[in-house]
């Protein structure tokens, strides 16, 4: 858009003269979306391979830093939890089976030391399956984060051409000698 | 507002998901009805044997495919290994140990390790063993001892035949003196 607007605009003043440029400008201002893409962007495959290698490092790639931490709190939650579980379960299926073997004619005993352990076993499934359900997920957030990091970047970077296009302007005049035209930035 | 009411309720039907998973078959794992069978089996074949009771002590075992394996302590020489496949066999050995000695006595480690086949039919049983068996009236041992002291490993296989489990093999791994002594710090 600035493109076609400066175009249009050095194609009607021919004969215009430039006001000065401020000579120190920060260096997004004077980027072109294309620079901006080269310089700032992230590739949405790689933070979602980044995220696959190890969850989290994908969000903290795209600048997603609290989804970052809060995935790998979540996953790192989850192992920890299902590691205890695991624990926990390995100790009440061993007092089931001591049990079974000393009282092996209390049928309805035994069953309610299965049932014991078999909570954990229960709860250790479910950390396991909520470990690799926010790791899927941090994939995909990781993928469709990148993106819109992508998306807002570029966006602010036209929002800037824009203002930087509303400070151009036109500024004829004439003086006993000359008549000029030309294009005014403000700074 | 209706975004994050979609997140909570998929979060919530994800958990109501997960909390449900573990009824699931647990592979190597033995589920108390296998277990409280095969403890029986094995309860049955200690009492049988501690009473002296021939017939219980045979019931524990199938007839079909049996095997009985002994090393003899010597778990490196297979020359002297003690091995026979008929029932009739154990029955007979069985019956010449309860005339020769009373008072026998089975420790039998707790729990066993247990692992059972994918098809569940099948289950390896092992667990480690000391007995201790005195000597009759009217009977001797040799040196004058008025009783047998033996220690080892025991592995079972298990068959589940018409939904029932007994003994198909019986492998004997007995300790030698020396390992005896080791076992128990002596």
């Amino acid at each position: 858009m600035r493109f076609l607007l400066i175009t249009s605009l050095l194609l009607l003043s021919p004969h215009a003269s430039y006001a000065q440029e401020a000579e120190n400008g920060t260096a997004a201002e004077q980027q072109s979306p294309e620079t901006v893409e080269a310089d700032n962007l992230v590739s949405p495959i790689g933070a979602m391979v980044r995220s696959a290698i190890f969850p989290g490092w994908g969000q903290f790639y795209s600048r997603g830093y609290i989804r970052g931490s809060l995935t790998i709190l979540g996953i790192g939650g989850s192992v920890v939890g299902a590691l205890l579980a695991q624990q926990s379960f390995m100790n009440r299926y061993n007092a089931y089976a001591t049990y079974a073997s000393l009282y092996p004619n209390d049928d309805q005993g035994v069953l309610a030391q299965y049932e014991f352990a078999n909570q954990r076993y229960k709860l250790r499934t479910f950390f396991m399956y909520t470990g690799i359900g926010i790791w899927v997920y941090s994939l995909i957030d990781s993928y469709v984060g990148a993106n819109f990091y992508n998306a807002t970047t570029l966006m602010k970077s036209i929002e800037q051409d824009a203002k930087d296009i509303e400070k151009l302007g036109i500024e004829v005049g004439a003086t006993p000698s000359r008549l000029y035209f030309g294009i005014v930035k403000t700074f | 507002m209706f975004s994050t009411f979609a997140k909570v309720t998929g979060v919530l039907i994800l958990l109501i998901g997960f909390m449900g998973c573990g009824d699931a078959e647990k592979v190597g794992q033995v589920p108390p009805e296998e277990m409280l069978q095969i403890n029986k089996i094995l309860d049955r074949w200690r009492q049988g044997y501690e009473t002296e009771d021939v017939n219980s002590y045979i019931g524990t075992f199938w007839e079909d495919g049996f095997l009985y394996v002994s090393d003899m302590g010597t778990d490196g020489d297979k020359t002297d290994d003690l091995e026979f496949d008929d029932i009739r066999q154990e029955r007979d050995a069985a019956t010449r140990v309860f005339e020769k000695f009373q008072d026998i006595e089975i420790e039998l480690s707790v729990p066993p390790e247990i692992s059972m086949n994918e098809d569940g039919n099948q289950a390896e049983v092992r667990n480690h063993y000391r007995i201790q068996l005195f000597i009759s009236d009217g009977h001797s041992l040799e040196g004058g001892f008025s009783g047998v002291y033996a220690e080892g490993d025991n592995l079972f296989i298990f068959e589940k035949r018409n939904n029932e489990w007994r003994i198909v093999e019986w492998h004997d791994e007995a300790f030698n003196e020396e390992e005896i002594r080791i076992a128990n710090n002596l």
